[in-house]
């Protein structure tokens, strides 16, 4: 029963982001928010939308990883020293159990239907509409994602004198 | 067994609620606020997904995957500045980030 499939992931997502604005510490807020990414790319999957849900995966694992490193190691370098829970290693082995076994649905699961048979938003497809009809938006979302990077870069540059030392 | 409108809306308006509440929650931890704010996105990038297999319309997919790129950009960027703001005064609080200037 495809729907069934979907109130499961969808369930997933719910109490996975529940948790990650519930728990304290933030390693495990980052894990619930991974999970909870997870479970929207099966959800994407499930719609025929596999490119999209491994676009949100890829991104989200790097945007946290960066996350996790800023937030444990620059900015607040004794929480990641602070003692986790004992059952830690014990929710850390069902989570990543819980991981696997969506990951291992997505791949082999076909498509799930909400009313009628799901449409064709394969890769081919979405690149067709996308240079096609969202042309414009694609070139500007682009100039926008550039800029900003560019200007953040320009922003971190440390202005050095010139002995080389920081003013 | 079909998937309601209604149950869409709900998990949709529950990610951006928790979003929200997360927000509220750790309003003294700028981290944590970043966390909340993928939620928000999250629960966008799911209404537009379902709603562009609803009716059958690619769109909304496309409109999720700029969502899916906004969302690592808005990490990224909030980081950076948070580094920033962390250099000058080395720590992070939220109360004194309105005496950052330009």
């Amino acid at each position: 029963m495809y729907a069934v499939e979907f109130y499961i992931f969808a369930f997933l997502v719910l109490i996975s982001a529940f948790l990650s604005v519930m728990v304290k510490h933030i390693l495990y807020a980052a894990f619930c928010q991974i999970q909870a990414v997870v479970a929207m790319a099966g959800i994407l999957a499930g719609l025929n939308a596999k490119f999209v849900g491994f676009a949100l995966l890829s991104v989200t694992a790097t945007s946290l990883l960066v996350f996790l490193v800023f937030s444990l190691i620059v900015f607040d370098f004794h929480q990641a020293h602070a003692k986790l829970p004992e059952k830690a290693s014990r929710s850390s082995l069902i989570f990543f159990i819980l991981l696997g076994v969506q990951t291992i649905y997505m791949f082999f699961k076909p498509q799930w239907s909400i009313r009628k048979p799901a449409p064709d938003f394969s890769l081919p497809e979405l690149g067709n509409i996308l240079y096609a009809d969202y042309g414009l938006c694609v070139v500007i979302f682009a100039a926008l994602v550039l800029s900003s990077m560019v200007g953040i870069a320009a922003l971190l540059v440390r202005k050095t004198d010139k002995n080389g030392e920081k003013p | 067994m079909i998937i309601d409108v209604p149950v869409i809306l709900t998990v949709s308006s529950f990610l951006v609620f928790f979003g929200l509440w997360g927000i509220l929650r750790h309003r003294g931890d700028l981290m944590r606020i970043l966390l909340a704010l993928q939620l928000i996105f999250l629960g966008s990038l799911f209404n537009f997904s379902m709603g562009s297999a609803l009716f059958s319309d690619a769109s909304g997919v496309i409109f999720s995957l700029f969502i899916a790129c906004l969302t690592g950009v808005q990490t990224v960027a909030s980081l950076a500045l948070f580094l920033l703001y962390f250099r000058k005064h080395d720590r992070l609080i939220p109360d004194h980030i309105e005496k950052m200037k330009g």
